[in-house]
């Protein structure tokens, strides 16, 4: 009897034992495996959605802009700036992941043929409008190799938003009207739009294809690059993650983009609405992620870390709402700052000995 | 240029070999092919840490692979061999630390520790005379907030004298090939040690680089670049007197936004020559360079810049850009002894060679290390 007693205790303690496995609803604990499955799911599921989406908006907008020059009127170019609304509202979310093919050319970074602001803050909207009116009143070739030689400061969104926001009359008109019939005066113009519209489905169409496809001929797609850790300056994926998007929060920030940005077509505030969406999809995981930054940090006591950082993102949110960019400076940097300190350390992310501060 | 994909690899296989040699009781040294006595004797020397109770000098040995750490009790910055006891080498504390040690590059024992006199800090750097029988450093008096040179008897490291370094905030110096002439970078920038690392001059910072005669402390000739709130931090000096220099821009008080160049070259009796291009490159340096080594053999200089993460490399006859090289957090910077590479620390413990003449990586040397948090500087040292 006694031996049985034993037995029975035994076979209790083996059962215990064997439940103690994973179940879907334990707490998600921060170590390196659940890092990696949530860095995994946030490629899947948020950054490579953007690299798509951004690459589907420039072909829609390219498609957009060949049906306008088929027939200029009021309609179709209302959905061609309604296209490239879009198009840069996507290119806001995914500028935060200023990495790997968006950024793999230090000399000659594409992001700023995408995005000339981006370099540093530099507001290029009158060479724009100045090589625009020069090349309506030239006769040189305005076929591929021409639109591949121009300098960054020439092409991109800004480009595209004065050659579909405004006429190339010293006035730079935003009446709809006006800009139809500018259209029908310089057929120039559509030469202009649609080859600079090509340039960025090329772009898109480089960045999609180097995360999913082949990344700078190394024959393997960035996503796994960057998910292998195997990266060629060496970093850590999470670190390059985290430092991008403070980077970008930071270049918001200072440059001052809510006035300086997409000012023509009036859309600076909905630019940066896209980046704090996208941040907050980022950290908070979408559809049906099975675990998020901030769930981690959450299961690692850092609860009090993710509330900050969710007031903040709110405090982001209302000061875009009330279009106040210095209350928009103020809490953009704190949370530009959350992703210095509050995200690291609760992802236990290192980022690096502070070599700036003089040494 | 760029790195590649086989990093774990390589080092991994690379490892197992090894492991697999010393079992069968073959040095790894010998593994270095090309001048095995030389690569015995060299070692790899940096600042290394990241919190206070792991700061520490950490030496790489190139003849056997291997890393030891001694502890120091302070954040070190640069390092000097001695050119006398040549298994020795001394670290400097970082600004505005006050101790150096000497340090045995053999047993990792520290073979003296000597802080400054009164009044005074260090600024991270220091090179001994040509005899090597006295030790400068770059140090900082709390009082005034001038620029001085402490001189030191480098058998004992007591204080013998000091001199001015004419200006404010000297960091690296260095011993000129005449061994006459000590070419000093003052930095500009007034710190005092009540307020930590806080700079308080920024609206009339004024760097500058200064020769002085190591003989008599006088100066010999000074010179400045355009930028004004371009800070002279780091230097190397070339075989025929051409110095290197390696600045950061104090963006906040320069009032404008423009790419300033932050690496220089300086030769006798010819105007500072700026490395202005390729300016997107400089660009993302992010105002930053944090070392300079110069390559006699094949006449090229590398800057690091951790706050861009990379190095890169111009030809310092011609000022031509070169190549640059990706790693994140980039600091420390040297030449093997040999010239034939150029090794580069990043404070993620990684330390990778780059040929001197391609500036190709040799990924199969490349070496990661956990736990180690490598500083500013990288020191080559043999005896």
């Amino acid at each position: 009897m006694h031996k049985k007693y034993a037995l029975f205790i035994s076979l209790c303690l083996v059962f215990l034992v064997n439940c103690d496995g994973e179940r879907d609803n334990d707490p998600i604990e921060s170590s390196a495996g659940s890092l990696s499955l949530t860095l995994e799911e946030a490629v899947d599921k948020t950054i490579l959605p953007a690299v798509e989406e951004f690459s589907r908006q420039a072909n829609q907008f390219n498609i957009d802009a060949g049906d306008f020059c088929q027939g200029p009127d009021d309609s179709r170019l209302n959905t061609l700036q309604q296209g490239w609304k879009s198009l840069s509202a996507q290119w806001y979310k995914l500028a935060i992941y200023n990495f790997g093919p968006v950024n793999d050319d230090l000399i000659f970074p594409r992001i700023t043929f995408i995005d000339s602001l981006r370099l540093r803050g530099m507001d290029y909207t009158n060479t724009v409008r100045t090589e625009i009116a020069n090349n309506i009143s030239a006769d040189n070739a305005l076929d591929e190799a021409f639109f591949d030689s121009l300098t960054f400061q020439k092409v991109g969104l800004l480009a595209l938003e004065s050659l579909v926001f405004e006429t190339t009359t010293s006035e730079h008109s935003n009446d709809s009207m006006e800009i139809v019939v500018d259209y029908e005066n310089s057929p120039r113009k559509c030469d202009l739009l649609n080859g600079l519209a090509n340039q960025i489905v090329k772009h898109a169409t480089y960045i999609r294809d180097g995360w999913k496809v082949n990344h700078k001929d190394t024959g393997n797609p960035f996503r796994t690059i960057f998910l292998n850790g195997e990266l060629e300056d060496g970093a850590e994926p999470l670190t390059i993650l985290i430092t991008s998007v403070q980077g970008h929060l930071d270049y918001l920030q200072k440059r001052n983009v809510a006035a300086v940005g997409a000012q023509i077509a009036d859309y600076s505030w909905e630019n940066i609405s896209a980046t704090i969406d996208e941040t907050e999809a980022l950290l908070n995981g979408v559809g049906e992620t099975s675990t998020s930054f901030f769930d981690l940090m959450t299961s690692s006591g850092f609860q009090n870390a993710v509330a900050l950082v969710k007031e903040n993102i709110s405090e982001v949110r209302q000061t875009i709402q009330d279009k106040d960019s210095a209350l928009l400076e103020i809490a953009l940097g704190k949370l530009d700052g959350n992703f210095k300190r509050e995200i690291p350390a609760g992802l236990q992310v290192e980022l690096g000995i502070n070599f700036t501060d003089g040494d | 240029m760029n790195s590649g994909l086989d990093r774990s690899d390589c080092l991994y296989n690379r490892r197992d070999f090894i492991s697999f040699l010393v079992a069968l009781g073959v040095s790894p040294g010998l593994l270095a092919a090309p001048d095995v006595e030389v690569r015995q004797r060299e070692f790899w020397v940096s600042a290394q840490g990241s919190r206070s109770n792991t700061y520490g000098v950490t030496r790489f040995s190139a003849g056997s692979n291997r890393l030891d750490t001694t502890l120091s009790g302070f954040r070190g910055h640069g390092a000097s061999q001695h050119p006398l006891r040549k298994t020795s080498i001394i670290m400097y504390a970082r600004r505005p630390g006050s101790s150096a040690i000497e340090v045995n590059l053999l047993n990792g024992n520290i073979e003296n520790r000597f802080d400054c006199v009164d009044n005074r800090h260090f600024f991270g750097h220091g090179c001994f005379s040509e005899d090597g029988k006295t030790l400068f450093t770059t140090e900082g008096d709390i009082q005034t907030g001038e620029g001085k040179i402490g001189i030191r008897d480098a058998q004992t490291y007591r204080q013998i004298g000091d001199y001015e370094s004419y200006g404010i905030g000297p960091h690296e110096m260095k011993l000129m090939p005449d061994g006459k002439t000590l070419v000093v970078a003052n930095g500009g920038i007034l710190t005092h040690p009540d307020s930590g690392r806080k700079k308080l001059n920024l609206a009339s910072m004024a760097s500058s680089l200064v020769y002085i005669d190591a003989q008599t402390g006088q100066k010999l000739d000074a010179f400045r670049v355009p930028e004004p709130k371009a800070s002279i931090r780091h230097l190397d000096v070339a075989t025929d007197g051409a110095v290197a220099l390696a600045m950061q821009v104090q963006r906040s008080a320069a009032g404008h936004e423009n790419t300033v160049p932050l690496g220089a070259i300086h030769k006798p009796g010819k105007p500072i020559q700026l490395l202005g291009r390729p300016e997107n490159l400089i660009y993302q340096m992010k105002d930053y360079m944090g070392s300079v080594a110069i390559n006699n053999k094949t006449r090229i200089a590398g800057f690091t810049s951790p706050r861009g993460n990379l190095a890169a490399f111009w030809n310092i006859d011609d000022g031509r850009f070169i190549a640059y090289h990706q790693l994140q957090d980039a600091c420390g910077l040297a030449v093997t002894v040999d010239q034939r590479h150029f090794v580069i620390s990043s404070s993620f413990g990684q330390l990778r060679q780059l040929d001197a003449t391609t500036l190709k990586e040799n990924k199969a040397g490349r070496i990661q290390s956990s736990g180690i948090h490598w500083d500013n500087h990288l020191l080559v040292a043999t005896f």
